[in-house]
């Protein structure tokens, strides 16, 4: 990270970069409505200390003086973690960070606040009754997606570089791909979910944005106590057919095609029953959400999201049997992924339908057939999650256009052949954030 | 359904639980109209 490497130098001091850090985000968030919470004192204390060490010569992270901020569903000690939700807020202080957090501050990245979401995770959106809509940095008329949505969209607006999220059916990926930005969902269970509030335990995943591949890869090798900087073969690319090409727009097909085009050997591969996919994942993730939220919908359900409060409590009356035949059916299609990952190294499909739609949108147009636009904004990121692949949602930008994300799907424990293919893509300039010229 | 789980639902909520539901059930049908092996167990603590 350039800054890291500034600190690090003694080219920039540590004091200096979060003072700007903290006035970009004095400056924007209050139309954007990225973040919960800035520590300001907390922020400026540690980059004195940063630079304290520097000047006595002891040695520093790698992630010095990185700013960074946390879904506000990872705990901060001494912050009460509301998850997006006003009824949290009788709740007790987190006692200990998560431990994310706390590995990013053991390499020196300095901790500026908690970031906006759906209500407990349930949403593509981030319009939060509570705390508000995150917009979306390329246009303010527009949502961000979710429910990483403030994670996704202060990266995209500049105001800090890395950014924590967690991804349970594409909740790094859509925000990624509407924000224009790097997001990263790896392999089920490869981060630890330490610290932070769970939605669906056997679908949640950690994740994290960045505004560069190198930023994200460090973060990462941070974050897995990984080294992915070796060159690793991805030489068989595939596009998923299918499903992912049925219920996308031109645009999304473009950003695809784009991205295969300049690719040589991009073969067509097919992963069946992915729609079927989708649809197990959502009950899957209703009857969990609905079971870890009826106790507290028994006692506080008026102060939920209304949105969340009938989706949970519907969760909570699905019958067991379709939990139970979702998750038998998730075992065969694990195994068909297995079967199409021996032919396959890395494969390609559109992060989302379409470009992000406006704030209060309620249907999208595809194909000259409506569609709800917020349960849709996941079709693509779900059957994918659902049996916990890792994804690299790349960032492009069609002329004139607004982002989209396409995602590079690898095998399980395939993050550094992502990461690789991701590099090469970005270094042939396919991809990457724009600069917002009202942020710039 | 409700008294079963111990949820005293506001008449005001109805009408949203039950959309949810019907779109849930939807959902549901489509995975029950998959025929999966009788032996293949469920995976409810997933490891990929």
């Amino acid at each position: 990270m350039e800054i890291a490497k500034d600190v690090l130098s003694g080219a920039r001091n540590a004091t200096e970069t979060m003072r700007d850090t903290l006035h970009r985000i004095t400056q924007h968030d209050a139309e954007l409505k990225c973040f919960r919470d800035v520590f300001q004192q907390g922020a400026l204390d540690a980059a004195a200390s940063l630079d304290k060490r520097r000047k006595t010569g002891q040695k520093l992270g790698r992630l010095a003086g990185v700013p960074f901020a946390v879904k506000d569903l990872y705990d901060v000690a001494g912050l009460v973690t509301l998850a997006g939700a006003a009824s949290r807020r009788s709740e007790p202080p987190a006692q200990v960070d998560a431990a994310l957090v706390r590995a990013l501050k053991a390499e020196d990245a300095v901790l500026v606040g908690t970031l906006n979401m759906d209500e407990f995770a349930y949403g593509f959106s981030t319009e939060n009754q509570h705390f508000g809509t995150t917009r979306n940095p390329h246009d303010l008329a527009r949502i961000a997606g979710g429910s990483s949505g403030g994670s996704a969209a202060a990266v995209a607006a500049g105001l800090v570089p890395l950014a924590l999220g967690s991804d349970t059916n594409g909740s790094v990926r859509v925000p990624a791909s509407l924000c224009g930005v790097y997001g990263l969902k790896p392999t089920y269970g490869r981060l630890s979910l330490e610290g932070v509030m769970p939605f669906v335990p056997s679908l949640d995943h950690a994740g994290l944005f960045a505004g560069t591949v190198e930023d994200l890869r460090l973060a990462w090798d941070v974050l897995a106590g990984t080294e992915t900087d070796g060159p690793v073969a991805a030489a068989r690319l595939g596009t998923l057919q299918g499903w992912f090409r049925e219920t996308a727009t031109a645009e999304a097909l473009a950003a695809v095609d784009g991205v295969a085009e300049a690719l040589d050997a991009v073969r067509p591969a097919l992963l069946p029953e992915a729609g079927r996919a989708r649809s197990a994942a959502f009950c899957i993730t209703a009857a969990e959400a609905g079971a870890l939220h009826l106790d507290r919908l028994r006692r506080q359900a008026s102060e939920y999201d209304i949105a969340t409060r009938d989706r949970l409590i519907a969760g909570a009356m699905l019958p067991a049997q379709v939990l139970v035949q979702s998750q038998r059916f998730r075992r065969w299609f694990r195994n068909a992924a297995s079967i199409l990952f021996d032919e396959f190294d890395v494969l390609l499909a559109p992060a989302t339908p379409c470009t992000a739609p406006e704030i209060g949108q309620n249907d999208i147009t595809i194909g000259g057939k409506s569609i709800p636009v917020r349960a849709n904004l996941g079709i693509f990121t779900q059957p994918l999650s659902f049996i916990g692949l890792p994804v690299i949602t790349i960032p492009v930008f069609l002329p004139g256009a607004l982002p989209l994300g396409v995602q590079l799907i690898g095998p399980p424990g395939g993050e550094a052949m992502l990461f690789q293919l991701a590099q090469q893509l970005e270094q042939m300039g396919l991809c990457g954030p724009q600069p917002i010229e009202r942020y710039a | 359904m409700a008294p079963l789980l111990e949820l005293s639902l506001d008449p005001a909520y109805h009408a949203g639980v039950i959309a949810n539901l019907r779109v849930l059930l939807a959902h549901a049908a489509i995975v029950n109209g998959f025929e999966v092996a009788f032996d293949l167990a469920p995976a409810p603590e997933f490891t990929p």
